[in-house]
């Protein structure tokens, strides 16, 4: 029967050039990159383009990979955030919000009422959000950042990288709640 | 009570997006696109500086040698010497009328000139001397000039002291090197062949004879006394380390391996003692060097360097006393190097490099230089270079 390779062992075997061990990563992967790319990036194709660069990059580079400090998938993502951020400070975050300062009296989602939403769905809102506070909201809420990561890596302070998260909740949570209302009317 | 933020991340971390049944197709088709690119790099970037080396190398191969028809300078000397050798040879006649350095041009030698009876360029200087040949004496054709004008007598095809031993005597035209160098289609693979046929038809034509003999050097390096086989005067000589200025570029390859190019200008000065005087002779040379460096330390303020390579020499003249004697063929040198680059810029570094490099032996040479009396050489050169690509 055929048994999964273990990460260490993908790696070996597609730092040899085993085309079967390339392949298997890829199928292990490659959606949960895409995932990952369309977060950060808000688009499907600009997603799928990263996805396709993340992976390559990181069959390049396999050799370097050290299970050691972490697993293979948190490497990669490691890459494919990397790309992304690269691509995002590209487009000079080109979409400000003028509501920047109004005050934040929106009620929080419940978790049931959280529950309900599909991932999909989720994933769209996020991905509407502007450049810089999609960036913030991922790198902090989801991928686990400090602010003072996410300032080193967005070239931002701390302060300025707490303030764009808050707008980011703020008109996420905006959006959630327009959702909610629509699916109780 | 888990946040709202909380539930995203869990509802995302592990969430797949649905891929098209065709993705892992257009990965790999993707994958190989972009292997197949980035090999494409390379052949570009080697292809120039092949390109550069072979051109010099068909320019040196194709190029008449030596003296030109016209080129000889004969250089007046003062009378006296004539006397001496008119002592030393039984054979002087009173002064010749026919230029016997003309003939020595046009004599056709029969095999190259041995490096053990070459001579030293003012030797033949002498022999003007002694046949008093003024300096506004037409130089008749070569059909016009017999062997039996020589002045130690009656002289025959094989006499050795003008056939072999005089520094102007031109190569035969049949061992001119048939090499030529196709820069149109397919220029890289061409390039890179016309330097290795440039170099390999310097090693076939060079005689398997020791590396030192053509200066009768048994004094040491740089102040040899030598006998003038032709009328038997005795010359010290001392040749100078060359003075080499130059500017450097350097391709890089990859991040370890680049290409270090650029046009040298060489000057070796040498003196030459003559009971009538001393004769400072200077030649001046272009070259290219072309050499593959592996650096094995890089930092952003430093790069530590190994390299080996080549380098091609052009003579572009060479001078006595200030009159121009002609001048000198091609030289090949093999290179070994190490080096350290201060980056003063990203792209603009100073570096100081040890190099020690080899001449090929070849009989297309024909003056004494510190080169030709030391194959071997080992420099010190310090200056700027420029970093392409980095």
């Amino acid at each position: 029967m055929f048994t999964p390779l273990d990460e260490q062992e993908l790696a070996r075997r597609c730092s040899q050039g085993d085309r079967l061990a390339e392949d298997e990563l890829y199928k292990r992967y490659a959606a949960r990159v895409y995932t990952l790319c369309r977060r950060y990036l808000g688009d499907d194709e600009e997603a799928k383009d990263l996805m396709q660069e993340s992976l390559i990059q990181a069959l390049e580079k396999i050799q370097t990979f050290n299970g050691s400090k972490g697993s293979l998938y948190g490497w990669i993502c490691r890459i494919a955030i990397n790309k992304a951020l690269n691509q995002i400070k590209r487009k000079r975050w080109r979409t400000v919000s003028l509501d920047a300062w109004a005050q934040d009296t929106i009620p929080e989602p419940t978790e049931e009422e959280m529950e309900t939403i599909p991932e999909e769905m989720l994933l769209e809102w996020i991905s509407q959000l502007p450049d810089l506070r999609r960036a913030v909201f991922n790198l902090y809420c989801i991928d686990g950042y400090s602010h003072r990561e996410i300032g080193k890596m967005l070239g931002i302070s701390e302060k300025g990288s707490a303030g764009v998260l808050a707008k980011a909740r703020k008109q996420l949570k905006e959006t959630i709640r327009r959702y909610l209302t629509g699916q109780e009317s | 009570m888990r946040k709202w933020e909380d539930i995203v991340k869990d509802k995302l971390e592990g969430y797949e997006s649905n891929l098209p049944e065709d993705s892992l197709a257009a990965f790999n088709a993707r994958r190989a696109t972009a292997g197949s690119t980035k090999a494409k790099r390379f052949p570009l970037v080697w292809a120039i500086v092949p390109a550069l080396a072979a051109g010099l190398a068909a320019v040196l191969l194709l190029r008449k040698p030596t003296v030109p028809e016209n080129g000889i300078q004969i250089i007046p000397q003062p009378v006296e010497v004539y006397g001496q050798v008119d002592d030393s040879l039984d054979t002087a006649t009173p002064p010749a009328t026919e230029p016997l350095i003309a003939q020595a041009v046009r004599t056709k030698a029969g095999r190259p000139m041995p490096k053990t009876e070459q001579s030293k360029e003012p030797a033949v200087t002498t022999v003007a001397e002694e046949i008093r040949i003024p300096e506004d004496t037409p130089i008749p054709e070569t059909e016009d000039i017999g062997p039996q004008d020589t002045p130690e007598g009656p002289a025959t095809d094989s006499h050795p002291v003008v056939r072999e031993s005089s520094p102007f005597v031109p190569q035969p035209s049949a061992e001119k090197p048939a090499v030529r160098v196709n820069m149109g289609t397919g220029g890289a693979i061409a390039a890179g062949g016309g330097l290795l046929a440039a170099l390999a038809t310097q090693l076939a034509r060079a005689d398997l004879r020791p590396l030192l003999p053509r200066d009768h050097d048994t004094d040491g390096p740089n102040n040899t006394n030598s006998i003038d086989i032709i009328n038997g005067l005795e010359t010290t000589h001392s040749h100078r380390m060359p003075l080499v200025v130059g500017l450097s570029v350097k391709f890089p390859v990859t991040d370890k391996i680049g290409i270090t190019t650029g046009l040298e200008y060489s000057l070796y000065s040498s003196s030459f003692s003559y009971p009538s005087g001393e004769k400072t002779q200077l030649v001046h040379y272009l070259g290219i060097p072309v050499r593959l460096d592996w650096t094995f330390v890089s930092s952003r303020w430093m790069d530590a360097y190994l390299g080996a390579g080549v380098k091609g020499d052009l003579c572009l003249g060479a001078t006595l006393d200030g009159k121009s004697i002609g001048k000198d063929g091609p030289a090949f040198r093999l290179l070994g190097a190490g080096g350290i680059q201060f980056n003063a810029t990203r792209n603009l570094g100073l570096f100081v490099e040890p190099e020690v490099s080899w001449t090929l032996p070849s009989d297309r040479w024909m003056l004494s230089t510190y080169s030709s009396e030391h194959p071997w050489m080992f420099t010190v050169a310090t200056g700027v270079r420029i970093n392409l690509g980095k």
